[in-house]
Parts: C-alpha cells; sequence; structure tokens
C-alpha cells in the first residue's frame, strides 16, 4: 500500500482500533492488507484504496455490535459481583449507601432551591423587556431611594421610542366584605396595561379588557374560593374599603394561580384611578408610585437611563449629579438580594444559593471519600479475589472497567435511596428553607437528569482511587499482601483530613452562624419589648378616627383595665422604618436622622430610658409640635454639650423643623441590627397620624388583656376585624433568614460529622479485622487495654489534630465575609473554635475507641486461633 | 447443552472445518463468498468468528509475523469437539424438519 493511501486510511484504523480487542485488530487489519494487496495488483491503486475504506466502513457496524454485546455481558458479570461483594460486607455497604444517599439527597433538594431561586419571575412571557423605575437623591452621608413621580408613566413613552409601555401599580392592604364575610386582603391597585405587560392570565374573563371600568375587582382563585365558594364569581360584587366607606366592585375576572415563582404576589386587583386618581398628574405632591416599563423588543435597559439625564431627572429637586432614575430588570430582582420595589415580595442573595451549594457538596464530598477509603480498605478481604483476576489475564483495563461499574452502581443505588429521603423529607426542607418546591419528575425534567449525571460522575471519580489502586500492584503483590502499611497510605490520611476539616469547619459555622441570631434576638435594644402588644390602626383611615377620636377614646378605655400598664402610639412601628430626613448642618454636611411622631407615654411604654430633660407632657402647652426628645447619637453627632432647651433651628436648616431639646434619651434601635443606630428625633404627633397602638400588658394576665382589648377596640369600630401581634415577635421575625440559615447549616453539620464518623467507625473496623492476630500477640506479651487502645486510635487523633489547622483559618476567613453584613455582632473568639475541634475530636475518639476497647478486650486466645 | 447456531456462524464455522490448518481470517472470507456467492464484508466473517472463539467452538492460534500483511501476524482458528457438536446438532435440528415436510411437490402453488 502506497504510503499516501495509508495515511488517508489511518482514521478508519484508529477508528477499529477501539471497537476491537488488540489480537483481533491485528489479525483484521493483516488480513485487509493481503486483501487490498490481491487487489491493487489486479484493479489498480484507486480501485483498491476504495475497496479497503469500504470495507472497513462496512464492518465497522458488527464489530460495534459485537464489542457492546461482550461489554454488556462483562457488565451483567460485574453488576453480579459488586453484589455479592455488598452482601457479603452489609456493614460497609450500608456505610457507603447511607453517607452517598444523604449526600444526594441533599444535592437534590439544593438542586431544585437553586432551580426555583434563579426561575423566579421566568413565567412573564416578556420577561426579559419588563424593567422596574426607581429614582435615587444622594446627599453628602447618605442616599434616599424613592419610586417614580406618577406623570412618569405617561411620560416615558412618549418621550422615548424604546418604551413600549409604562404601568403604575401600587400594593394594597384593603378591607374586602361581602355578605357576613370581611377579611383584610392584599392586592394591587393599578391599570389596565397591567396585564398586558406582565403575564397574569385570567381563568375567567367577562371582559378583554379587565380593570377599564372604574368599579371593577380582578381576583385570585383563594379570594374566589374564600367568598364565592362554589358559585361563579364573574358579575358579583365584592365591597371593598376604601377611605372610611365600603363601596361596590363588580368581579370582572378571576386569576389563573400565581406561580410560586412570581415576586408580584397579590389577590386583587382594582383599577388605579379609585385611591389615586387625583394625583396622577401631579409632580410634586411628594407622593411616588411604583412604575414598571415594557421596553421594545430590543431595547437595552442601559441606551434608555442615559437618555434620562437633562429629561426626566430634570424633575428631582437635587443638585447631586448622581441624582436620578435608573433601572432595574425585573428578571434579576429577586436574586439582587435588595428589596427595592414595595410591590414585589422579598428578594435573596445569591450567596444564600452558594452557602447552600456550599454545604451540600460538603456533605456529598465526605460520603465520597468514605467510599474511596472503604472500598481501597476492603482490600484484605478482595485481594484474592483480585489477584486471580489478574492472574487469569484481567488487564488494567478491566479492572478499572470493575471497580468503576461497582461504584456506579453503589451511586445509583444511593440516588435512588437518596431520592426517598429527598422526597420524604421536602416538607421539612421547604419549612426550613421557605419554599414549596414540589420536585416532581414529570415538572423537572432536567433537574432529574442532571442529578442522575451527577450520580454517575460521582461514581466515576469516586471508583476512581480504589480502581487505580487496585490496577496499580501486581498480582503476586496483591497475594503476598504486601499492603499492609495502607493506614499509611497518603491519599487515604488525606481524605480522612480533609473529612474532619469540613466537619470542623461546619460546626464552626453552625456555632457562630446560632450566636449572631440569639445575640440578634437577645442584644439589649436600648427599649422593652416584651408584654407590649401592637394594635395597627392603618385599617382606619385618619379622617375616620379624628372624627371618633379614636386613639384617645381606645386609650381611655384601655387604661381603666388593671391588665393594661400603659398604652401608647406613634407613626412608624419599632420594627419598622422610621421617616427619615437630611438636613444640613452649619459645617455644610448633611446627616441622615430618622424621625417619629408619638405621644406623651411613648418613653414610658417602651421603658426607654431617659438621660437629662423630661418626656412630652401634656401639662406643657407648649409641647405641641414645638418640642423634641432626641437620642444622645445625635447630640454626640451634633457636638451639643449642653442640648436641654437648645432651638433646632439653630441646629442645623431643616424647613418643617421647628422647637426645642426637652429631653435625651438612651440610644435604642430604630432600625433591625443589621443596621447602625442613627441619629434620632422623637416629636409629639397628632394622635389620628398615628399607625400604630402600644399597649404594655400585665404579663401574668395576659388572657385578661387580649380580651379587654378585643373588646373595646370592637365597641368603638365594629366593622373593623381587630388584629394583634406582639411587639418582640414583630422584631425577632426581622431575622427569620438568620434562624432559617442557622438551623440549615446546622443541619448540615449534623450530617457532615456523621458521615465522616461512620467512614471512621469502618476503617477502624478494618484496622481491627487486619490487626486481630497483631493485637492478640500484644496481648499474651503483657500489653495492657489502654495501649491497645492508643495503639488504635493514635493515628486517627493526629489527623483529627491536624484537621483542625484547616479548617480554622478557613473558617475565620469565611465567617469574617458572611458576619461582616451585620453593623453589630458578636467577636470571634477562640473558645468556639477549639471547642468544635474538641467536639469533632471527641466524637471521633468515642468512634474509634469503642471498637478499639472491643478488640482489646478480647481474649487473645480467640484471636490467636483465628483461622 | 450446545447452542443452535445462526446461519453466519454455522458457514463460518463450517468453513473453518474444511480449510483445516489453513483457516484465517482471509481464506475463510474467500470460502464464505466461494459458496455463498455473495459478498462478506471482513467484519461480517470476523464477529461470528470471534464470538464462536469466545464460546469455545474455536481454538485460535496466532502465527509469525509475515512480510506481505505489513508485517501483522494471522490468525488461525481450529474446530474444537464442542464446535463439531455444535455443527452436528445443527444440522439434526435441519433434517428433523426437513423431514416432517411434506414433499416438495405436494406444497401448495402460490409462493414457491
Amino acid at each position: 500500500m502506497s504510503p499516501e493511501t495509508a495515511r488517508r486510511l489511518r482514521l478508519l484504523q484508529r477508528i477499529l482500533r477501539h471497537t476491537l480487542e488488540p489480537e483481533e485488530y491485528e489479525a483484521v487489519l493483516g488480513d485487509l492488507e493481503e486483501l487490498h494487496a490481491e487487489i491493487e495488483r489486479r484493479d489498480g491503486p484507486r480501485a483498491a484504496a476504495l475497496w479497503y475504506g469500504v470495507q472497513i466502513l462496512r464492518s465497522l457496524p458488527p464489530f460495534l455490535y459485537h464489542q457492546l454485546y461482550w461489554r454488556l455481558n462483562m457488565l451483567a458479570n460485574y453488576l453480579t459481583l459488586a453484589w455479592r461483594n455488598m452482601r457479603r460486607h452489609k456493614s460497609f455497604a450500608l456505610i457507603n449507601i447511607l453517607g452517598l444517599s444523604l449526600g444526594l439527597a441533599c444535592c437534590i433538594l439544593i438542586a431544585f432551591y437553586i432551580t426555583d431561586e434563579t426561575g423566579f419571575d421566568r413565567f412573564h412571557e416578556h420577561v426579559d423587556r419588563i424593567h422596574g423605575i426607581r429614582g435615587a437623591i444622594y446627599f453628602d452621608n447618605a442616599m434616599a431611594n424613592f419610586d417614580a413621580q406618577p406623570p412618569l408613566a405617561d411620560q416615558l413613552p412618549a418621550l422615548f421610542p424604546e418604551v413600549e409601555a409604562a404601568v403604575r401599580v401600587t400594593r394594597e392592604e384593603l378591607v374586602i366584605r361581602r355578605g357576613d364575610r370581611t377579611f383584610k386582603e392584599t392586592g394591587l391597585s393599578t391599570e389596565p396595561v397591567f396585564f398586558r405587560i406582565f403575564t397574569f392570565p385570567l381563568r375567567q374573563a367577562a371582559t378583554p379588557s379587565p380593570l377599564r371600568e372604574p368599579d371593577t375587582i380582578v381576583i385570585s382563585p383563594a379570594l374566589a374560593q374564600k367568598y364565592f365558594a362554589a358559585e361563579n364569581p364573574l358579575g358579583q360584587t365584592l365591597s371593598v374599603r376604601l377611605n372610611d366607606q365600603f363601596k361596590d366592585f363588580t368581579v370582572t375576572g378571576v386569576l389563573r394561580e400565581i406561580p410560586a415563582t412570581s415576586s408580584l404576589r397579590f389577590d386583587f386587583a382594582i383599577p388605579l384611578g379609585q385611591l389615586y386618581g387625583d394625583i396622577l398628574d401631579q409632580w410634586d405632591t411628594g407622593q411616588h408610585l411604583p412604575t414598571f416599563l415594557l421596553l421594545k423588543p430590543h431595547a437595552t435597559a442601559a441606551a434608555l437611563e442615559g437618555k434620562f439625564a437633562g429629561t426626566v431627572n430634570a424633575r428631582l429637586d437635587s443638585k447631586d449629579p448622581r441624582s436620578g432614575y435608573h433601572l432595574f430588570a425585573l428578571a434579576g430582582y429577586h436574586l439582587s438580594g435588595d428589596a427595592l420595589s414595595p410591590v414585589l415580595g422579598d428578594t435573596s442573595s445569591p450567596t444564600y444559593s452558594c452557602i447552600l451549594a456550599g454545604i451540600a457538596l460538603m456533605v456529598l464530598l465526605i460520603a465520597c471519600f468514605n467510599f474511596m477509603n472503604l472500598s481501597v480498605g476492603q482490600f484484605s478481604f478482595r485481594i484474592k479475589e483480585i489477584g486471580l483476576r489478574k492472574t487469569l489475564g484481567a488487564g488494567r483495563r478491566e479492572l478499572l472497567r470493575q471497580f468503576w461499574c461497582e461504584s456506579i452502581f453503589t451511586c445509583l443505588l444511593a440516588l435512588a435511596a437518596g431520592s426517598l429521603l429527598a422526597f420524604a423529607f421536602r416538607g421539612t426542607f421547604n419549612q426550613l428553607a421557605g419554599k414549596a418546591l414540589n420536585m416532581h419528575v414529570l415538572d423537572n425534567p432536567w433537574i432529574w437528569l442532571g442529578l442522575f449525571l451527577l450520580a454517575l460522575g460521582v461514581g466515576a471519580l469516586t471508583g476512581s482511587y480504589p480502581a487505580f489502586f487496585y490496577a496499580r500492584h501486581n498480582a503476586v503483590d496483591l497475594f503476598r499482601q504486601r499492603l499492609h502499611t495502607l493506614g499509611k497510605e497518603r491519599i487515604a490520611r488525606g481524605l480522612i483530613l480533609m473529612q474532619f476539616s469540613m466537619s470542623i469547619f461546619l460546626i464552626i459555622g453552625t456555632v457562630f452562624m446560632h450566636r449572631q441570631y440569639r445575640y440578634l434576638l437577645h442584644r439589649e435594644l436600648g427599649f422593652d419589648s416584651q408584654q407590649v402588644v401592637v394594635i395597627p390602626l392603618d385599617d382606619l383611615s385618619a379622617e375616620w378616627r379624628r372624627s371618633t377620636a379614636f386613639f384617645p377614646t381606645l386609650k381611655q378605655k384601655l387604661l381603666a383595665r388593671d391588665a393594661i400598664r400603659a398604652v401608647s402610639g406613634a407613626q412608624f412601628g419599632m420594627s419598622s422604618f422610621w421617616a427619615s430626613t437630611a438636613p444640613m448642618l452649619p459645617s455644610g454636611q448633611r446627616t441622615l436622622i430618622d424621625l417619629n411622631w408619638v405621644d406623651e407615654d411613648f418613653l414610658k411604654t417602651l421603658d426607654i430610658g431617659l438621660v437629662q430633660g423630661r418626656p412630652f407632657s401634656r401639662d406643657f402647652g407648649s409641647d405641641a409640635g414645638q418640642s423634641f426628645v432626641v437620642n444622645e447619637r445625635l447630640v454626640r453627632q451634633l457636638g451639643l454639650t449642653e442640648p436641654l432647651g437648645r432651638q433646632l433651628s439653630e441646629l442645623f436648616s431643616s424647613g418643617f423643623l421647628e422647637g426645642k431639646i426637652v429631653g435625651v434619651v438612651r440610644d435604642f434601635h430604630v432600625r433591625s441590627l443589621h443596621k447602625t443606630i442613627y441619629p434620632a428625633l422623637m416629636l409629639p404627633g397628632e394622635p389620628e397620624s398615628f399607625s400604630q397602638m402600644f399597649v404594655r400588658i400585665d404579663g401574668s394576665r395576659m388572657e385578661e388583656a387580649l380580651a379587654g382589648m378585643r373588646e373595646d377596640f370592637q365597641a368603638i369600630a365594629p366593622e373593623i376585624p381587630f388584629r394583634y401581634s406582639f411587639m418582640s415577635d414583630d422584631l425577632a421575625a426581622q431575622y427569620s433568614l438568620e434562624s432559617r440559615w442557622s438551623r440549615i447549616i446546622r443541619y448540615g453539620s449534623v450530617f457532615s460529622l456523621l458521615i465522616a464518623c461512620s467512614g471512621l467507625f469502618g476503617l477502624t473496623l478494618l484496622a481491627v479485622v487486619r490487626r486481630t492476630k497483631e493485637i492478640g500477640i500484644r496481648k499474651v506479651m503483657g500489653a495492657s487495654i489502654l495501649g491497645i487502645i492508643r495503639l488504635v486510635c493514635r493515628d486517627f487523633f493526629w489527623l483529627i489534630i491536624a484537621a483542625n489547622a484547616i479548617a480554622w483559618p478557613a473558617a475565620y476567613f469565611a465567617l469574617q465575609r458572611v458576619l461582616a453584613g451585620y453593623a453589630y455582632r458578636p467577636h470571634l473568639e477562640w473558645p468556639v473554635f477549639w471547642g468544635a475541634g474538641l467536639t469533632a475530636l471527641l466524637i471521633a475518639m468515642v468512634t474509634v475507641g469503642s471498637l478499639a476497647l472491643r478488640a482489646g478486650r478480647a481474649n487473645p486466645v480467640d484471636s490467636l486461633r483465628y483461622e | 447443552m450446545v447452542k443452535l447456531l445462526s446461519r453466519a456462524e454455522e458457514l463460518v464455522l463450517l468453513s473453518v472445518g474444511c480449510l483445516g490448518d489453513e483457516a484465517y481470517g482471509v481464506t475463510i472470507r474467500n470460502h464464505v463468498i466461494e459458496s455463498t456467492a455473495e459478498d462478506w464484508s471482513v467484519g461480517a466473517i470476523y464477529v461470528p468468528l470471534e464470538r464462536l472463539a469466545k464460546w469455545g467452538y474455536l481454538e485460535t492460534v496466532m502465527s509469525d509475523p509475515t512480510p506481505e500483511r505489513g508485517g501483522r501476524r494471522k490468525r488461525f482458528y481450529r474446530l474444537t469437539p464442542s464446535g463439531l457438536a455444535a455443527l452436528r446438532h445443527t444440522r439434526e435440528v435441519h433434517d428433523e424438519l426437513w423431514s416432517r415436510m411434506p414433499a416438495a411437490d405436494s406444497c401448495p402453488d402460490g409462493d414457491a
């Protein structure tokens, strides 16, 4: 054959080589060459080369089939072996499968969690074109964010060709009544174009464009069920309380179920004009409405934002060049970690997905390492089998394949068990993570496929260490058991080291997350939230409350009861943001100040310590609107030496704050502990402006107090459902995220330690079995039980000590980053670090020690007679 | 228990038996082509050959390298007693079936 022809055919030959055993390949190629030479003589080189190529191509299908046939035959053989091997060593199989299935179950749950997180709002047809618009005004030390000025939604599509449509959406909590059913519901007020921009299909609709008529309402299936049960809601009326009067609305549409992955959640939608009709064309009322844009298909948000300068930004009252309107994409909203919009729900940070994935991977890795160590560790049981296979001609390839088969088989079993586990515990997980994952195969085929591939990958990876271990040693070594030094096997020790590093890392993380949460809950806030009941008043309008003197009447009635100690009210609650202002200081700087309008018993009810001066009082007629109580931070920030009696107008220029300081209180936390304390200023407020009433009750007579409150409330406002909450609960709810994370990471660390220790248990079991005779002889020679225990434990002891050296710095840096998000946090204290290390060491030593004790106490006669 | 051979296996096995000591890929293929008057690819010959070898119906020997094959060795095949038994068994099955069939001229007309 000419060299040129040979080169052309090399690719085909190479394919052939991979489908055939070496001897077959040689014979086939030889035959082909021989025939080729003959044809070349007879018909010339071109015809011969063509024949050669055609022959190979025609031969490939039967060869491939042949190969597959024998591979499958072998596979069945390997699986039988793996199965028998598992049954013979049940404890190891159990450790492996339980560990791996726990690890995989964690991965399954996390995979669903992450898919859910990243898939938020994706169900909107135009999700990539929907953007929210927000404004920002910058001060020297602070920035304020707000929604769009109302007329902007009308202006934007006219001004900029890239804007296809704009809609104003506000979130409303309104009382809805039908017959004897009266509930407070959460919904939206918006414009008809809303249903064109967002994809919220209607299950039933009376008109093609709902909300076009002023007195119409669209409701969710839940609301339809609640108010209409089996009746058809279309065309029926619901009474909605707007501005203190029930007004009838006709139901013109019922939504389909809103997907759980929607940031926008609502139970009803009414026309925007009902509540905001008079401000829709007003720029400067100070009222802002959340606004969303639908961009044209190829327009970009960045380009549009660039055009805002000099046009819509000119409407903002700010000289700072950074101030202006900006856009945020709906698609990225959920994972932005910043709750930017009052109509969209909570966001979450991608950090949490990363932490969760990290924990799940660690648990899985620890289980994988167990499998690797145990299957290599079982060599003493399998040495004869492997040696025999090698002697009978099993090559490296066959051994590798066998071990891979075994590990992949184990992993698939574990995946099946893990799926069942994940499925069984999905309720618990949903509760922990605050999700509603259903995990059905049909709904999420790609995730399950991915998980199947993950299990295959884990199996392949895990099998490679034992496979290469056995393939490396020759048959003679294996028969002579020249591998006594397994405990000293560097890889095995490295794996144990990593397992325990990860476990200790997670324990440290658990302790600190828990401490952080406890710290947030129990930190001295500067006021006493225990036994304070909060009654929201904003179900009732200010006008109505003024006309009925609601607040003073209720307060008076409540104070007449024995079980009630004190009553106060404020415009803003203690677990929500206060108002803030950023007045100009004489130095030319602006500083952010928290503001609240409160009544004279505010300090007393919440037990806020007074440092100087006095609280507001009715006895001082001048107090109304003329006097302030400030916190110490404000005194310090302004550098006042003699704060009492100072006129605010001398201190800084603020248009609306007029009066003098009458009292100074200790600093207390207005914002959640994620933030520092800002200067705060309290003004005497009009009772009708109060949104909340605070009632300090006698803790021992709680039932009585609550019943009394309900009675008094209903006596004045019988139409309004009475609602209340405990202030301490409201405050704790600010830290639900921390509570959740502290619990999730606790599960992770318990699993990881459990799996790591079960692996250690298996390894010790192997070591003890292998050294039965050695231990027997040592005992005959006079070794004590303690000496035997020390002998068995020694190696592991030092490994776990060394694991701390890796875990501590890693945990330190990780925690520093995580805890950096808190303005208030406990120190990273060393006792926690060595405490975690000690815990891991103790648990591990108990595991190992119990086995060692059993080995040590065995009668040497039994062990020496063994065989 | 002897397996019933497929047609390809039977042809290949018979050819190996006929060729005696000269049975290797090229000669076997030529023999099969001659006797069936159909074109058989190299792969179509080797797959049944190797399968029969794995079942133990054929034994294989690698020859010394020969220059006309690019220095590659030949793989010679020889019929084993169990291979012969399998051939006999297959033939018996055939004969049994033939014997039960009525005489060819009494078959109804049609597809014949």
